[in-house]
This record gives structure tokens, C-alpha cells and sequence, in this order.
């Protein structure tokens, strides 16, 4: 038995599946209770369903944007990252500590304030209607249902590992041994757990709508940030402290504790100075350029609300990054070789196992899943948006009726999510990859086009459509030379063109082109631009 | 009840000034900044003080409060700050402002575009769509 089973064993258990047990119970309720909510308050279904009536106030808003940012690659993938390379890893992914004020100082009253002025619902609604234009808006569409449902299949396998690990012994044994030994979701049990995630997680967003998956953030950022303040001084306790832990990794390896970090079998360093820049960049950018945190800026009721969520998210950022570079700095002290390699993905859940008791682990393992969950609900409803919203009311059938819009948006919720289900029986092998491609995908697409379009009165349709088809085509460009370029290996990833990340690449294209074509080519109406950009008094 | 802040049916603050594009683009720029000062802070004391401290193992890493010294002032501290001018700012400096629409929107079927050819988009006609009236939508009729 190596030690991956021996955390596995110590984390199953009645205990530890009853404590998880009761969290999904939990969210589910909340979801039952949304639903009423919205129902009291009347309104479009639409406008209801999709963006809450623009009523979120501060919690709501900052719960959800920060559930809706921290994904399973930050309780999956990130600490693996950081147990690899210890406190370079620290510098990797502290550009974080920007994130709220670039995300929401940058654009939050704009975008919400014309989402308003148009009656925009979805992010395709408010582009289509600043520029009087179906093409453009279909276009953000395309592009955010192709991105969104990739990225849905990687959420989809990592909330069905955690499930799978969750229900181990409570199912027969037989069904928790892997047909391939190399890959945890060969076992029948990854089958199990896939179907009871898309079960819970699509019918409360299916159900609930906008409000479900709103107040569910709540619930899972709290479960997120009790799972992360409990396990450090758990994990310090064992370490022995901090002094003990950077005295153990200078030891180990001293790349441990300086810059530019560890090197790869090929020699090269974790960390170099233009990678640092460029990950300092890229953080903040991406999160800037995503369209579910969009429509979440398009949501709040007031700017009082922005203010308060500004300052909420802010803190709930730096105390659930800081503490998770502490404690998995800690874990490398702890295990200084036993997971390395593949086994650094299971980092995080044998931290929990050998930390906590098992009652105190079912809740500890509900982090990482909240924050799959809270994920998939929000991309669930932006893609089920698009389609009806984008697509069917506003391209296809403006005569939509109320009756028929509810069943729609109902009816494609339940389909997507089922889909991504199907999808993820046969998951891709990384589920980071995954997840940083179709963000940086999206930030490539939408990050200039969009800030151009809220501050620029001289940008056109053909100028947003140019830096949107530009900044696609830049970013699979570089993502498919990657693939090629290390086709043998069988591994998908980028090329690094001058080290610096291809979404990078892609939100400069975009700006370039966007610029350069909106100077050549016919604005909109005056009326249109004097309702996007009124006089000043 | 109504009022509370977290209330999916409190009341917008409509009293303020309307959201001006100016102030928008300096909280812009305020942001963009502030990213760019903290980072070379962050990148240029790191990368100062973690090569020159990251020496062999017969070399023992500054330590300040347990952690390599790098760390504190290239990334500890400089995530405080971050942390503390970010909640500041946005409960002493930034202005509250209405951000409920200023005009009306166009009637249906009214060219919201002049197109490269002179003739009217068709996007215009389907603009206000008939189903989900928004929150703005209602304002809108509530002025009227």
C-alpha cells in the first residue's frame, strides 16, 4: 500500500462521507430556498434567472465573484504547485493580492452602469447592444459557450475525484480499484462520484437559478475559507512551526527557499524573472478578462454594495491565498519527497487526511468541492444564458414568451450540465490545462474588446470584432504549436513564446487590432454613443 | 427589512450623483497604477533579496518571523499594504454614484447605428426585447 492509499484510507470513512453528506444536504436546501426567494420577487424570468434582477447586495456579490473565481485548480492544482516548488511558488501566485482591484476597481461601475442603460442581461447582450451590432454579440457567445463547456469537463472530473474519494468505503471495494493504476478516474467509483456531482450540482443551479448559485457562494466561500484557516495551524502544529518548516526545506533542496525556485528535469528553473513578471500580469488580467466575473460586475444593486464587496473580497482573497501557500510550504517540510511527481495532485487531501480527525475532514474535503461546485454553477448558467438569452430570444424569436423563456432556460441548464456529465466519463488527463486554457481562451477574447468598449467612444463593431477573432486566433495558435511541438510526450500544453503566457499574447493582439481597426472604420450612431458616454454636467 | 444590504429587495441608492465617466476612468487608472507600482515591488524586492539569500545549504536563508526574509518584504508586506490601501480606498475614498441610466432608450425600430452602407441595422428593431423587462426598463417607465 503506498502512502497515497494510506491518506485515501485515513480520510474514508463514515464519518468523513456524513460530514461531506451533510454539505451537499446543505446546499441543496439553499438552493430550495432561492428558488422561493425569486419567485416572491416577481420580475422577468430572465432577467431573474440569469442576473438576479441586479439585486445583489455586498455579501452576495463579493461571496459569489470570489466562488466564482477560485476554482478546483486552486485546491487541486495550486497546492501542488507550491508543494513542488516551495516558496517560489509564493511569488508565482501572490499577484492575487491585486486581483479584487484590478477586477473590480477597473471596469465594475462602467460595465454595470451600461448594462443598466442597454437592460443587458449577458455580456453578448450588453457588446450586441453597445454596438448595435448581432454579430458582435453572437460572436461573444460562440465564444464563451466553446470555452466555458471545455472548461465545464475538467470541473466535472475534479468534483467527481473529490466525490469518488468521499464515498470510497462506503461502496464495494471492487469498485474503488482503478482498471488503470496510473489513473484514479479508471475506477467505477469515479463513476458514481461524477454522477452524483452532476446530479446535486445541476438540479440546485437548474432549480434555483442566478439566486441559488448566488446564495450557495455564500455558503461554499464560507466552507472555502474554514477549510483553508483550520488546516494551517493544523499543518503548522505538525511542522512545528514556520522556522522549523524553512529550516527542513533549506535542507531538503535550497532552491526551496530562494529564486528562481527548483529546477525541471530539463534544467530550467520553476521561476525566472520575465516568468515572474509575466505571472504577475497574468493573474489579475485573466481574472479581469473572464465573463463570468463580468456579469457578476454587471449584478450588484448599488455602488454602496461594490464598495462593501471590494473590501470583503479583498480580505477573503489574502486569507485563503496567503494561508495556502503556508501550509503547503509546510507540506513539502513534512513530506519532502513521498509526493512528488503525479502524487503532488493528492497534496491537498493528505494534508487533511493525516491533519484532521475524520469528522473535521468530510468538512475540510468540502472545500475544494465547494469551490468546483460554485464554479460549475455560475458557468452553467452563463452558457444556458447564451443560448436562450443570446441566441434564441434575442437572435432568433424576440416574441419569446414568458412561459416558454422559463422552460428554456430550465430545459438547456439541465442539457449542458448533463452533456459536460457524458463529456467527462472520458476526461482529459489534466484538469489544470484545462482549466488554464479556456481562461486564458477567454481573457484573449474579451479583455480588450470589453475595457475598449466601456472607456473608448471611438471604438467600433468591426474594431471589437477584430481584437475578439484576433485574440482567439493568437491564443489557439500558440496552444496548438504547444500541442504539436510535444505531440510524442502526449502532453497538451503551450508554447511559452518569450516566456510569457499565450494569453498575454492574445489580450495584446486583440488590443493592437481592435485600436487599429476601430480608427478605420464608421462608429456608432451619436445617439447610440451619447447614451454609452452622456455629456458630463 | 427591505433596506438591509443583503437584501435581494433593498432599494438601489438612487440618491447620488450619476456614475461620470470621468471618475470611472480615474478609479481606472488608480487601478492600473497601483497593479503596476505593487508589482515591480513585489517582482524587484523578491528577486533583490531571494537570489542574493538563496545561497547553499551551508548558507543559512534570513529568516524574519520564520519565513525567508524575501519573503516578508517582497511579498508579505507588500500583500498588507495592497490589502489595507485596497480596503481603505474603497470605504473612505471611492464616491457613491447612482448608477441608474441618464436618457431613455430609443423606440423600437429605430436605427441605433448608421452603417458603413446607410442602411439601418436591423439589430435596432430587436433591441428592447419584448419579454424580461429589466430593473432599468421599470426605472425607465417609472420616470415616465
Amino acid at each position: 500500500m503506498n502512502s497515497d492509499s494510506v491518506a485515501w484510507a485515513d480520510l474514508a470513512g463514515w464519518a468523513t462521507a456524513g460530514t461531506f453528506g451533510a454539505y451537499i444536504v446543505g446546499v441543496f436546501a439553499l438552493g430550495v430556498v432561492s428558488h422561493r426567494v425569486a419567485e416572491s420577487k416577481g420580475g422577468g424570468f430572465l432577467a431573474s434567472y440569469f442576473l438576479g434582477n441586479r439585486g445583489l447586495g455586498s455579501w452576495t456579490l463579493a461571496f459569489s465573484f470570489a466562488a466564482t473565481t477560485i476554482s478546483g485548480g486552486t485546491f487541486l492544482g495550486l497546492p501542488s504547485v507550491i508543494y513542488q516548488n516551495g516558496w517560489s511558488a509564493g511569488l508565482w501566485i501572490c499577484s492575487y493580492m491585486v486581483v479584487p482591484l484590478v477586477t473590480m476597481l477597473l471596469y465594475a461601475k462602467r460595465i454595470n452602469a451600461m448594462g443598466r442603460e442597454f437592460g443587458a442581461i449577458t455580456l453578448p447582450d450588453l457588446l450586441r447592444d453597445r454596438f448595435g451590432s448581432p454579430t458582435v454579440g453572437l460572436t461573444a457567445t460562440l465564444a464563451i459557450v466553446f470555452f466555458l463547456t471545455v472548461n465545464l469537463i475538467g470541473q466535472f472530473k475534479g468534483g467527481a475525484l473529490i466525490l469518488q474519494q468521499a464515498l470510497v468505503t462506503t461502496l464495494p471495494i471492487e469498485w474503488a480499484v482503478p482498471t488503470d493504476p496510473t489513473d484514479p478516474s479508471s475506477a467505477d467509483a469515479y463513476l458514481v462520484g461524477l454522477m452524483v456531482f452532476a446530479l446535486t450540482v445541476v438540479a440546485y443551479t437548474a432549480y434555483g437559478g442566478f439566486w441559488a448559485v448566488t446564495l450557495t457562494d455564500v455558503l461554499e466561500g464560507a466552507v472555502m475559507l474554514a477549510g483553508v484557516l483550520i488546516l494551517l495551524p493544523l499543518t503548522l502544529q505538525r511542522v512545528g512551526g514556520l522556522a522549523a518548516a524553512t529550516d527542513t526545506l533549506q535542507r531538503t533542496d535550497p532552491a526551496l527557499v530562494s529564486l528562481p525556485g527548483p529546477a525541471d528535469a530539463s534544467g530550467l528553473p520553476f521561476l525566472p524573472l520575465g516568468l515572474a513578471v509575466s505571472f504577475w500580469l497574468y493573474w489579475p488580467l485573466v481574472s479581469a478578462g473572464q465573463p463570468s466575473g463580468m456579469v457578476r460586475m454587471m449584478s450588484f444593486r448599488d455602488t454602496g454594495a461594490l464598495r462593501r464587496a471590494i473590501v470583503v473580497v479583498t480580505v477573503y482573497m489574502a486569507l485563503i491565498y496567503a494561508p495556502l501557500i503556508l501550509i503547503f510550504t509546510s507540506a513539502r517540510a513534512l513530506y519532502p519527497s513521498e509526493y512528488l511527481g503525479r502524487g503532488s495532485d493528492n497534496i491537498m487531501p493528505v494534508m487533511i487526511a493525516t491533519a484532521a480527525p475524520p469528522w473535521l475532514a468530510g468538512l475540510l474535503l468540502a472545500a475544494p468541492y465547494a469551490a468546483i461546485m460554485s464554479t460549475v454553477a455560475a458557468f452553467l448558467l452563463i452558457i444556458s444564458s447564451g443560448i436562450v438569452r443570446d441566441v434564441w430570444q434575442r437572435l432568433l424569436n424576440p416574441d419569446l414568451s414568458e412561459s416558454t423563456a422559463r422552460i428554456a432556460g430550465v430545459t438547456v441548464t439541465v442539457g449542458v450540465g448533463l452533456l459536460a456529465a457524458v463529456l467527462a466519463v472520458q476526461p482529459p488527463k489534466f484538469i489544470q490545462l484545462v482549466i488554464l486554457f479556456t481562461g486564458s481562451g477567454l481573457a484573449s477574447c474579451f479583455f480588450s474588446p470589453v475595457m475598449l468598449a466601456l472607456y473608448w467612444r471611438g471604438m467600433t463593431r468591426l474594431g471589437t470584432l477584430a481584437g475578439m477573432w484576433g485574440g482567439l486566433a493568437v491564443h489557439l495558435s500558440i496552444w496548438l504549436t504547444g500541442f504539436l511541438e510535444r505531440s510524442p510526450t502526449g502532453k497538451f500544453q503551450p508554447m511559452m513564446l518569450l516566456g510569457l503566457d499565450p494569453a498575454m499574447w492574445g489580450m495584446m493582439v486583440s488590443l493592437a487590432l481592435a485600436v487599429t481597426v476601430s480608427r478605420y472604420t464608421e462608429r456608432p450612431s451619436a445617439e447610440l454613443l451619447d447614451r454609452v458616454f452622456p455629456p458630463e454636467k | 427589512m427591505n433596506n438591509e444590504p443583503n437584501s435581494p429587495t433593498a432599494r438601489p441608492n438612487t440618491s447620488a450623483e450619476p456614475v461620470s465617466l470621468v471618475q470611472a476612468q480615474s478609479e481606472m487608472l488608480l487601478s492600473l497604477l497601483s497593479f503596476l507600482v505593487i508589482g515591480l515591488w513585489v517582482v524587484g524586492v523578491s528577486f533583490a533579496l531571494g537570489r542574493r539569500e538563496g545561497g547553499s545549504a551551508d548558507q543559512p536563508v534570513p529568516t524574519v518571523m520564520g519565513l525567508p526574509s524575501w519573503v516578508v518584504w517582497g511579498m508579505m508586506l507588500p500583500w498588507l499594504i495592497a490589502t489595507l490601501a485596497t480596503v481603505a480606498y474603497a470605504l473612505l475614498g471611492m464616491p457613491d454614484q447612482s448608477l441608474e441610466p441618464n436618457n431613455r432608450p430609443l423606440p423600437a425600430g429605430e436605427s441605433a447605428v448608421v452603417p458603413m452602407g446607410g442602411t439601418p441595422d436591423a439589430s435596432a428593431a430587436t433591441r428592447t426585447p419584448r419579454v424580461a423587462p429589466t430593473s432599468s426598463a421599470r426605472h425607465h417607465e417609472d420616470q415616465t
